[in-house]
């Protein structure tokens, strides 16, 4: 009868050879993000909208994620959408994120339209690709979808459009009663007939 | 005097719609709507791969099913996918750099990469645009197997009717990418 402890020592000497003859394969960069895709509607040109992206380090060790934009061809693009005009109007709160083993990062877009009539009613796509910066033979990138819908009406800014509505009527008050008090009041009565 | 008073007032009113429109458009509503709060996730293995020592204006294959990707069950729809790949770049010469054919042909420093799934019937090139990976969008927990070819460049010199590359025995360092978006 073989003792116990022979027993462990095959199973031991079977497992390192199955190890060694088995390794783990190595998976590139394990990562996810969410959302992945993103819509905005009624956004007036002059108008801008925010939103978080998550991205998630399913690894033991840290990693770096470069955020940039890219223009898909038509044929990739949702139906009825155009493509986006400028990138530049698309930011980033920081265009890398580190994100710690095994936790999640946030990073802030930010979508700005110019105040521009012709931008207006318009139905645009345009992705955000996150990739990792250290990078092996094989690679995964994400695209997230970004769809903007712009309003029907430019965003004058509230502030620029009450200051100068107010500087106006002030402008016209002041005309009125310059007119109808001072320069009234100034004129000379008619002499009285002698 | 009551004149006075009507165009005053005139004017205010005149002011005000001025105002409007501006505030008017502070109460449009805008909004964001984000589609899949879950998990976007692909799995690609293995990570690293050598095509071993290759020799000039030569084709080297892996097996058909060397790489898997995997779209994770976790995920909330379906994937389309891209592939792309990088020039080449010697790890100890960074100037020395064979460039990605973008016509499947091959040149002096210019090589050729080619993918195909295990149930296709030919070999797709790779360039450095998006290309298609998988024809139809894959599903959560779907696989797909595929493999690569690779032709290396022409040589820089023959010598001896031996042909070579000016960097013998050194690394060539590439990146083939995998990219998904929602379908």
């Amino acid at each position: 009868m073989v003792p116990q402890s022979k027993h462990l020592v095959y199973l031991a000497v079977f497992l390192l050879i199955v190890i060694i003859l088995f390794p783990f394969p190595a998976q590139a960069q394990n990562f996810s993000v969410s959302p992945m895709e993103i819509k905005i509607d009624n956004l007036s040109p002059g108008g801008e909208a925010q939103f978080n992206l998550t991205i998630r380090n399913k690894e033991d060790v840290n990693h770096v994620f470069a955020l940039t934009t890219h223009n898909p061809e038509e044929s990739e693009r949702r139906e009825g959408r155009a493509k986006f005009p400028d990138d530049s109007w698309i930011s980033f709160s920081s265009r890398k994120v580190s994100v710690e083993a095994n936790s999640e990062a946030k990073t802030k877009v930010t979508v700005a339209i110019p105040a521009n009539q012709k931008w207006a009613g318009k139905d645009w796509e345009i992705w955000l690709r996150v990739c990792p910066e250290e990078r092996e033979f094989l690679v995964v990138n994400y695209y997230i979808r970004l769809l903007v819908s712009t309003g029907g009406e430019v965003e004058a800014g509230t502030n620029v459009g009450v200051v100068i509505g107010i500087l106006v009527g002030i402008l016209l008050a002041a005309c009125v009663v310059y007119y109808f008090y001072f320069r009234r009041k100034a004129k000379p009565k008619h002499p009285e007939a002698v | 005097m009551k004149l006075g008073i009507i165009t005053i007032l005139l004017a205010i009113i005149l002011a005000l719609i001025s105002c409007l429109p501006a505030m008017a458009q502070t109460s449009g509503n805008i909004t964001i709507t984000m589609t899949g709060a879950k998990e976007f996730s692909i799995n690609l293995t293995p990570a690293n791969w050598s095509f071993g020592t290759v020799s000039p204006d030569m084709t080297n294959e892996t097996d058909p099913t060397q790489f898997t990707l995997t779209i994770d069950p976790t995920s909330n729809c379906n994937v389309n996918t891209f592939i792309t790949a990088d020039d080449a770049v010697c790890v100890y010469d960074s100037t020395y750099v064979w460039t990605l054919s973008s016509d499947g042909n091959n040149g002096e420093r210019v090589y050729v990469l080619w993918f195909k799934g295990w149930d296709m019937g030919d070999y797709i090139q790779i360039t450095k645009e998006l290309t298609e990976f998988c024809s139809i969008s894959m599903a959560p927990g779907d696989s797909n197997q595929f493999g690569l070819r690779l032709l290396t460049p022409q040589p820089d010199f023959t010598k001896g009717g031996t042909d070579y590359f000016s960097v013998g025995n050194a690394t060539m360092q590439t990146h083939v990418t995998i990219s998904a978006v929602a379908a």
